[in-house]
């Protein structure tokens, strides 16, 4: 039988990357796990995990996407970026900004289609593991990713064709 | 990856394509991700306290009256009191006991609080608490009357009978003064929740409730489960201070009961 335990330390690291590659900030990532984690416990004492990466990535998805929504200002930057010290400050910065614009962006998008959107490129999940952790069929993530690129697409080529100009 | 996705990016502006690059392969932070785990793996061990919490407060509950009730029965054999008069001699024993326990625990928190650090105002049904006490005191010097005229001596049945009410009325109105007068502040070394302190390192969890979501829920420890949960309200406006000052003291954030 599955114990809590093993279910935060199984799913636990996998599930902060999903966080981490929404959010980008520590703090952003660990206030929405502890949130996820108290409400998985929850749904863990009644029973009600069947498959608990599935349910894990759902619920931190939506919870960091919310709080990406929140999130008034692109402009505070996590000191872990840099970590690695492979670049200046000043080319993280703008690498920064420009992770941070596209997070922005993605935030933007109705839920579903942001859900599927980070699914599939920051995750790299297929069509069918995205449909068991949202719980939707196949063709509803085929569609909202569909959906999704078509909107980012729109705002991304606007917003560079206004840069080069 | 899929081919389906490599070509939706390479459709992407140069800058797209890269920050999706560096947003999918950026490591993690691993000592993030220690103390996330090491909070989740928590969650259980202080549900199950908060659980105990709740089991506990009615064992120690049942504790104190199996041992109090028998006590009073067993005064009234030796003492060969009658039972019309045990209710207010027991009554006004255990009162004043329980009173001089808790004035001199008063005593000690305040001399060990520490500074102010956050002021939250006084008792909220404070009204009702003053109604309560001009009763008592009312009470309590008319019980004094009483006795001054009809006891003849204090060493008989019913100096005993007017020592005990008056006992049980002067401790009464002294909890209910220290109430009234009472303030919730948050202090350098533990909650002072009105008339007591919650030390800092007491503090097993705590979490907002209540519609508003303004309400304190604290859970300590404690050797009487029954002192062991008790709920503050807090103004909305020092809602995110108090947070910050619960987060930071007790190293613990908000728990969702």
């Amino acid at each position: 039988m599955t114990t809590w335990n093993d279910i935060v330390h199984v799913h636990g690291p996998p599930t902060y990357r999903t966080a981490w590659r929404i959010l980008g900030h520590t703090q952003d990532c660990e206030d929405v796990l502890q949130e996820a984690f108290i409400e998985a416990h929850k749904m863990f004492v009644a029973g009600k995990i069947g498959n608990p990466q599935a349910f894990l990535n759902r619920l931190v998805t939506f919870r960091a996407l919310d709080a990406l929504r929140r999130r008034k200002t692109l402009s505070s930057v996590d000191p872990s970026t840099f970590v690695d010290g492979s670049l200046g400050p000043p080319e993280k910065v703008i690498e920064h900004e420009d992770d941070m614009r596209l997070r922005a962006i993605v935030a933007e998008l109705p839920p579903r289609q942001a859900a599927v959107f980070c699914m599939t490129h920051f995750e790299e999940l297929s069509h069918e593991e995205i449909a068991d952790s949202l719980e939707i069929s196949s063709n509803a993530v085929a569609m909202a990713l569909h959906k999704a690129r078509a909107t980012l697409r729109k705002i991304m080529f606007k917003g560079h064709q206004e840069q080069e100009r | 990856m899929n081919q389906n996705h490599n070509e939706w990016e390479r459709e992407m502006p140069l800058e797209v394509q890269s920050a999706i690059n560096r947003v999918r392969d950026n490591p993690a932070p691993s000592e993030s991700v220690e103390r996330v785990i090491k909070v989740a793996a928590g969650i259980e061990m202080t549900a199950a306290e908060w659980h105990r919490g709740g089991f506990s407060k009615w064992f120690w509950g049942g504790v104190l009256l199996s041992l109090v009730i028998p006590a009073i029965v067993a005064a009234t054999y030796i003492l060969e009191f009658d039972s019309p008069i045990l209710g207010p001699i027991g009554a006004g024993i255990i009162t004043t006991l329980v009173f001089v326990e808790f004035f001199w625990n008063w005593v000690r928190s305040k001399r060990n609080a520490g500074a102010i650090l956050l002021e939250c105002g006084s008792f909220p049904s404070r009204g009702f608490f003053l109604l309560f006490g001009a009763f008592y005191l009312a009470l309590t010097i008319g019980s004094i009357i009483f006795a001054v005229k009809n006891v003849t001596s204090i060493m008989s049945m019913e100096g005993a009978i007017a020592i005990a009410w008056i006992g049980l009325c002067v401790a009464i109105l002294v909890y209910q003064s220290m109430t009234i007068w009472g303030r919730l502040q948050f202090r350098a070394n533990g909650i002072w929740c009105y008339v007591g302190l919650v030390p800092w390192k007491q503090v097993v969890s705590w979490n907002w409730t209540g519609s508003t979501g303004t309400t304190l829920f604290v859970q300590r420890k404690s050797r009487f489960g029954i002192l062991a949960s008790g709920a503050v309200p807090i103004p909305l406006e020092l809602k995110a201070k108090v947070d910050e000052l619960m987060t930071t003291h007790t190293g613990k954030g908000p728990l969702d009961s």
